[in-house]
């Protein structure tokens, strides 16, 4: 079983900007969570801090209840993939997954069967694979080494970098899918770093929105995505309709209805009425682009509606699918 | 275009460089040829054995330091020292050892290990800027990654950071051994007449001996080790990076 992690008003700088302000979160024991954000808002350096990469100007952070605040990286027992894998170049397949062991100083046949199981973990073939040069491997295969590295050492505490941001989405959506295994199966704490909204859902139990160095909402994806706190959670966790209270009757702020909830013709309690500007083809279903009141309004609807271009459609929405925030 | 001038500029070489050297081909009816003492062999390929170890040894910290943080300052007065004649230098240091000699009791003047402080000297910026080269190129994420599997700061460096700037390494200590093959300023010098190497003894052949032929089949030959010895360098750090 992993070990929890925490931080308590974690405050970063960086050459005089704050990179994170007043962060505090809870990850319990064994627990996946996701740090959701755009670029630039603080989620690698939230990583780092935990790892003790960086040092936090105020604040602190504990890992199994310890302090750890001022502990260095390596006495930490945490585990990291790398956004840019960071594999040692200098080191072959085996030597670069041995090297978390090797300082452990185990015995080599200890090392050399943890290393043989780390890479069938991750499906690579050791047969094949242990004496490569990392730089001969495909992208893919890289991503598998560094999480077989990261993995050898069973951390208490795995954090995963935007792992797979860099590989083909077959590839990525397998690896995330074992990667979900591995966490249930192995139990280690996990905290996943990503931009992605659909790796974010894929891997997470509980998801951390990030924006501008502060943690906007935490929750399990369903939660956010039914009750968002404000509109950028709305619009950055899915897609929406965001539209101003007034004009649905309230006295202020906005209502969120998501594009599935909107329905075309219909007896529902909002109606409006509005030309089909954009439709587009999207696998399971069609999302169409209506213009009313200066708004463009998002729907899902199935394949087969009858609807092309410039139709003036009546569409609308139920109460019970509005959800109100305050700005 | 580019390939006439890189072809001018390597006939230009091999006319003013290697020709001359070669030189001795028009002179073979000029005698017997000289070879060195083994001594002076074996002094020369210790004394650069040397000076190549402990410039690079004195150079990797402060390469290390100048690309982590060294400010332009640092990184001018340091590598000041390449534009200085190599004369000129070997007779401050003379200054130096007498000042050495006068308040420490220590006599470098004339000894081996004068001569290797010169050398020392002379070929540190070499090994400041190579070593440079090679540290700069690191990045983090290898370093960082070693951190957080383990790895105190020695380890790391010694596991992470070392081995990814061993091309550095080699090729700075083959520069350098090379440059102190031939060195003859600072021997003659520093080594005040006492500490004879195979440059010194080139230049005795030339200019004191007359022996043309035996002169330039000894630099000849100086030259096609260089020439080897930085094929093989070039080759290997290519290879690894």
């Amino acid at each position: 079983m992993g070990l929890s992690v925490a931080l308590r008003d974690v405050v970063v700088h960086y050459g005089g900007s704050p990179i994170l302000k007043n962060i505090s979160l809870s990850i319990e024991a064994g627990e996946g969570l996701v740090v959701l954000g755009p670029s630039g808002c603080g989620k690698s350096t939230l990583l780092r801090t935990i790892a003790g990469l960086v040092t936090p100007a105020g604040g602190r952070v504990y890992i199994g209840g310890v302090d750890v605040t001022n502990t260095p990286p390596d006495k930490r027992g945490v585990s990291m993939v790398f956004q840019d894998l960071a594999l040692f170049p200098h080191l072959d397949v085996f030597e670069n997954v041995a090297f978390g062991l090797r300082l452990r100083r185990l015995a080599e046949a200890e090392i050399r069967r943890r290393v043989v199981e780390a890479l069938e973990l991750v499906r690579l073939d050791s047969r094949v694979f242990l004496h490569r040069r990392v730089g001969q491997l495909s992208g893919g295969q890289q991503q598998r080494v560094a999480l077989a590295r990261a993995l050898v050492v069973e951390p208490e505490v795995l954090l995963l970098d935007e792992p797979f941001s860099h590989i083909d989405l077959d590839i990525k959506n397998q690896l995330l899918e074992e990667l979900k295994m591995l966490h249930n199966r192995l139990g280690f704490t996990m905290v996943y770093v990503t931009h992605d909204r659909f790796e974010a859902v894929e891997v997470g139990d509980k998801i951390a929105l990030m924006r501008d160095g502060e943690i906007v909402q935490v929750g399990r994806p369903m939660e956010i995505y039914r009750m968002p706190k404000n509109r950028f959670v709305a619009e950055f966790f899915g897609e929406a309709n965001v539209i101003s209270g007034e004009a649905v009757g309230l006295a202020g702020g906005h209502v969120v209805v998501r594009p599935e909830d909107v329905v075309l013709g219909g007896d529902t309690t909002y109606r409006l009425k509005g030309t089909v500007v954009d439709i587009t083809f999207l696998w399971h279903y069609l999302k169409v682009e209506i213009e009313s009141g200066g708004y463009i309004y998002k729907a899902y609807v199935d394949l087969d509606t009858p609807i092309s271009l410039g139709d003036v459609v009546e569409f609308g929405w139920s109460a019970r699918d509005m959800y109100v925030i305050n700005d | 275009m580019i390939r006439k001038i890189a072809l001018s500029t390597l006939a230009a070489v091999v006319l003013l460089f290697y020709l001359p050297f070669a030189a001795f081909l028009h002179f073979t009816t000029g005698g017997e040829l000289r070879l060195p003492t083994a001594g002076v062999v074996v002094t020369t390929l210790l004394l650069a054995v040397a000076t190549a170890a402990l410039a690079i040894a004195l150079a990797y910290p402060a390469a290390y330091y100048l690309a982590r943080r060294g400010s332009e300052l640092e990184f001018a007065l340091l590598v000041a020292p390449l534009w200085v004649g190599t004369l000129l230098k070997a007779y401050s240091l003379l200054v130096v050892f007498v000042l050495v000699e006068r308040y420490f009791g220590l006599s470098l003047w004339g000894t081996p290990a004068g001569v290797l402080v010169g050398m020392v000297y002379e070929y540190f910026p070499y090994a400041l800027l190579t070593l440079y080269a090679a540290v700069e190129k690191l990045t983090e994420g290898p370093i960082n990654a070693a951190r957080v599997l383990g790895a105190s700061k020695m380890q790391t460096f010694l596991r992470v950071e070392l081995p990814l700037t061993t091309p550095g390494v080699v090729a700075a200590f083959v520069l350098i051994f090379l440059f102190a093959l031939g060195d003859v300023i600072m021997p003659a010098v520093l080594g005040a007449g006492k500490v004879y190497t195979f440059g010194s003894y080139v230049w005795d052949l030339y200019f004191k001996a007359r022996d043309i032929l035996s002169g330039g089949v000894m630099s000849t030959a100086l030259a096609g080790l260089s020439l080897l010895a930085t094929y093989v360098v070039f080759r290997t750090v290519r290879y690894s990076l």
